[in-house]
């Protein structure tokens, strides 16, 4: 009796399931579940739907490991033709690629095909910290560089460590007596500054969101072109304080190598489609994405140029040789 | 008091239909998923994610969902330990040791009861101390930083010698296995790999499910086909089905203090449940002292990290929900569903959000009483499942945990290291080299050396740090008053016992 | 013999580890103190199992370890036949030969192992959608 309802619940389940096997689009995700990549392909692949841009669902599959190299080298290696298959991408895949830890693997691998949606690095203080502008923090750092220590989600060599070392480079402090410390994402290394323990943090807007509405953290400085939107709107940028420094972490996707130029064009129109479509404008809200466009080759123009900014920052700073 | 008129709120909103339906469906489809070997909590959420946003609920519902299929994938997590000894997350391991003794003892029903139980006593209780508790433990939370938490693991280490069986000696080399295992990868520090062998997937360092479940489940295989030649039979099913009323109340104390220790621990971002439950072992089988028979058997060895280790996943939400910060890998997988559904976890989700934190607390507790409604008459089910001839059920569980880590891992590079790491373990079973402290050295190594560097680079230097906050302070204590009291007991009881013969003869 | 073969794994380990360099110092302890720690204790470990020996290690009889060298073999050659053979074929294969390694009998054992099959990829791919391997060798 108790196996006949075991059984029979077991074939329901099975019955009930909506069947996803159709050939349709797959967005990989370089990551694990609930992380910036996933949530990315989640979303655009539901905007895709909304807008029949896409044939069916769009799976996102997770392919976790090395911070994408995982990911990256198996689409080089299995899929290079595959025409349906989108990977999710940001400026922490680039840093990698520029700074070789993919093994033999480079930028040049594969072909990079959009970008809808960015976060700006932030840089944020205690709420009671004595500074209140970039101006104040930077002077205090330049008279004695290591009186300060950094906090950031990302491991030494990393984007925030990178943000920082970019702004004291630009702002004449010596990058090499600047101390970061590095800590298990973006969460913990907030807490690390509302416990007292570090003086300054490093990460993304949408980070810090929280925690400034509470009134328990200051950003000094977003490291945009523009003021941002949202809750940070009051926050001045590294351009208002005479430096030129920009760190875009964009969400955007690549495609396989191999797959024939109509094939591409034809992933550009898409994304082209998503990043101007009023559903998308909506999720990246809901998302606290800001905006950011840029489709086809500038975007891949705009990429390769990253890798070689990145690669010249790491070696000027002595972390690759 | 204010927070007990918002909790009956929240229970009016956890006690809609729909919201019961969806904590039922939550717990059930969770404890199936979970059950699977090879597939622990951490993905049963992962896979179930995209089914949640799919439906298409409010998001106070949707939340409801995901929290009872972390419950239930918990709960089927410690069915597959017990029966099977194929533990699918670093916490169980600590269950399996005695979970599996009584299940080879052929008390397998009384160990799903009492791990069913003390799973809820230990979530009730963290339930309480979540509502109660939880802005005023989220800011004590912040006051940990890398000495604390350094100490913190220092004290968990010296939880080690609970897990020692024996030679300490073998102990400490398991441990150094563990701690090895650890380091393979990338060193977030200093951004170098660390044995990788110059293979991409070891960047990450070792998959704790893959290191588990060959250590564990693939030696275990390799044992049995040694038992079978040798002509060694299945255990049999003697003893009763479920639990006796008796042996629920030696364990009562014990699931209140892993509750407790569990909640504790949990509250604190990467602490999690592993720590929580091989404190709580450790604590119960010092305070049992000569009357456990912890290792072979005991039941408050399942007791206490079931209590533990549900009551961690409660302590884990409250820096989630008031903070915004994950404090695990199963919460940041939470977190990133949360955002997904537009909820922005922070200080202000209380004040802005007073329905949604009540109404999670509020249905947990009501997931919770689910678990344990369906599961316990489920139990006997569940261990008649033991009398399928060995011929099908092991290959049959081996050939769902190889494919359960491939489908979530995606390349056959695991499934080799999970065999290696058969081989492996069973070799060390051979030469009586215990498998629990692998796992502690696994988890606890990355957390000692990061925090410990961190320390160090914070203070520039100086060691002292370590030893500066009252809190740090109390840990080492905490510590050394670990590592001696066994020694201490054994220079207790030997003298004790022989007193007694000494008296007799005299009078 | 258990303790030749940990001192000469922690010496490797002590060896390797004096390969890790770091160009750019953020932290007093650097990144060769735990797999040095490790070394030692893998030494310290091994030393005293030499010294002193468990002698109450029984090895079980040629037999039993040549079945188990076959389950090796059959999990190696399952992970390695996965991706090529496809899902189904090479799962039936590896159950049949593992439950007859268990002293299954050969016509049960194969048709308990598809079913076996069947039922696991109903439950991956149809329940969970979970994508298992159709089977380079077919697709071409």
């Amino acid at each position: 009796m108790k196996t006949a309802v075991a059984a029979s619940a077991l074939v329901a389940m099975i019955a009930c399931e909506p069947s996803e096997v159709e050939r349709g689009w797959e967005c990989i995700a370089p990551a694990n579940a609930g992380g910036g990549w996933d949530l990315t392909c989640r979303t655009v692949g539901r905007v895709l739907r909304e807008l029949s841009l896409s044939p069916g669902l769009v799976r996102t599959s997770n392919v976790p490991g090395a911070g994408g190299g995982v990911a990256f080298a198996r689409t080089v290696a299995r899929r290079s033709d595959d025409p349906n298959v989108l990977v999710a991408a940001s400026p922490a895949t680039v840093l990698r690629l520029a700074q070789r830890q993919f093994g033999d693997l480079t930028e040049n691998d594969v072909r990079w095909a959009g970008a809808v949606g960015a976060e700006y690095g932030v840089l944020a203080v205690a709420a009671d910290a004595p500074w209140q502008t970039l101006d104040d923090l930077l002077a205090a750092w330049r008279s004695d560089p290591t009186s300060l220590v950094v906090s950031g989600g990302s491991a030494v060599a990393g984007q925030d460590h990178m943000k920082v070392l970019l702004l004291a480079n630009r702002a004449g402090i010596d990058p090499k007596q600047i101390r970061y410390v590095p800590f298990d994402g973006g969460g913990e290394a907030m807490t690390a500054l509302l416990g007292g323990f570090v003086q300054v943090f490093s990460g993304e807007g949408s980070e810090v969101e929280g925690q400034v509405e509470a009134g328990r953290l200051k950003v000094l400085v977003t490291l945009s072109p523009e003021r941002l939107e949202g809750p940070l709107a009051g926050v001045p940028t590294a351009a208002e304080s005479g430096l030129d420094v920009t760190w875009v972490t964009w969400r955007g996707f690549y495609v396989p190598p191999d797959i024939s130029e109509e094939e591409y064009q034809e992933w550009v129109r898409v994304l082209d489609r998503v990043g101007r479509s009023e559903a998308w404008a909506e999720a990246r809200r809901t998302n606290r994405l800001q905006p950011f466009f840029m489709v086809g080759d500038e975007f891949s123009d705009f990429v390769h140029a990253q890798v070689r900014d990145f690669q010249a920052m790491s070696r000027e700073i002595g972390l690759i040789r | 008091m204010d927070s007990l008129r918002h909790l009956v709120d929240g229970f009016g909103i956890a006690l809609q239909p729909l919201n019961v339906l969806l904590a039922l469906a939550g717990v059930g489809i969770g404890t199936f998923v979970g059950m699977l070997p090879g597939i622990g909590p951490i993905n049963a959420i992962a896979i179930l994610i995209p089914v949640t946003f799919a439906i298409g609920v409010p998001p106070e519902s949707a939340l409801i969902l995901l929290v009872g299929i972390y419950y239930g994938s918990q709960y089927g997590n410690s069915i597959s330990t017990i029966l099977l000894n194929v533990p699918g997350t670093a916490s169980a391991v600590v269950t399996a040791i005695d979970g599996h003794a009584m299940t080879r003892a052929g008390r397998a029903g009384p160990a799903l009861a009492a791990s069913a139980i003390a799973s809820f006593v230990g979530g009730t209780f963290s339930i309480f101390g979540l509502v109660l508790f939880a802005p005023v433990l989220a800011e004590w939370a912040i006051r940990f930083g890398p000495a604390e938490y350094f100490a913190l693991m220092v004290f968990a280490f010296s939880a080690l010698s609970s897990f020692a069986s024996g030679s300490v000696v073998r102990a400490l080399a398991s441990t150094g296995f563990g701690l090895w295992l650890a380091t393979v990868g990338l060193d977030p520090n200093s951004a170098i790999p660390r044995y990788t062998f110059g293979r991409i997937e070891l960047l990450d360092g070792m998959d704790f499910v893959v290191v588990t479940i060959g250590l564990f489940a693939v030696s275990e295989v390799l044992q049995l086909l040694e038992d079978t030649g040798a002509g060694r039979s299945a255990t049999a099913l003697t003893g009763k089905v479920m639990i006796s009323a008796k042996e629920l109340a030696s364990t009562g104390w014990t699931m209140v203090r892993g509750g407790v220790i569990g909640f504790i621990v949990g509250v604190l971002p990467g602490a999690g449940g592993t720590i929580a439950s091989f404190l709580a072992y450790s604590t119960e089988e010092r305070v049992a002292g000569a009357s456990g028979r912890f290792g072979e058997g005991d039941i408050r060895g399942v007791a206490a990290p079931e209590a533990a280790n549900n009551a961690s996943v409660n302590g884990a939400l409250i820096p989630l929900l008031t903070l915004g910060v994950p404090g695990s890998g199963t919460t940041a997988v939470l977190l990133g569903a949360l955002l997904g559904l537009g909820i922005t976890p922070g200080p202000l989700l209380l004040e802005e959000q007073p329905d949604l934190f009540w109404g999670l607390a509020a249905s947990m507790y009501v997931g919770n009483a689910f678990l344990l409604l369906l599961n316990l008459p489920l139990v006997g089910f569940f261990v008649r499942a033991l009398t399928i001839p060995r011929w099908i059920l092991i290959p049959g569980v081996a050939a769902l945990a190889f494919v359960a880590v491939y489908a979530v891992a995606g390349s056959s590079f695991d499934l080799v290291l999970m065999t290696l790491f058969g081989v492996v373990g069973y070799v060390m079973r051979k030469f009586s080299f215990p498998l629990a402290p692998v796992v502690l050295g696994l988890v606890l190594g990355p957390l000692m050396e990061k925090n410990l560097r961190r320390a160090m680079a914070l203070s520039g230097g100086d060691w002292g740090v370590l030893f500066d906050s009252p809190i740090a302070i109390t840990l080492w204590l905490l510590a050394i008053a670990s590592l001696a009291a066994p020694l201490a007991l054994a220079k207790l009881s030997p003298r004790h016992d022989a007193e007694l013969p000494t008296t007799r003869e005299e009078t | 013999m258990i303790g030749g073969l940990l001192v000469i794994t922690g010496a490797a380990l002590a060896l390797e580890a004096t390969t890790f360099d770091v160009a750019f110092m953020t932290d007093p302890v650097g990144p060769k103190a735990l797999p040095l720690l490790v070394a030692a204790m893998f030494v310290a470990g091994g030393t005293v199992a030499l010294v002193r020996p468990r002698s109450d290690v029984t090895l079980p009889s040629t037999e039993v370890l040549a079945r188990m060298g076959c389950a090796v073999v059959a999990f190696l050659v399952y992970a390695a036949a996965l991706p090529w053979l496809g899902f189904f074929l090479s799962t039936t294969l590896v159950v049949t030969a593992l439950s007859v390694l268990y002293r299954g009998p050969l016509l049960h054992s194969s048709a308990a192992a598809a079913l076996l099959a069947g039922g696991l990829w109903l439950l991956f791919v149809r329940l969970l959608s979970l994508p298992l391997p159709i089977g380079e060798l077919w697709i071409r």
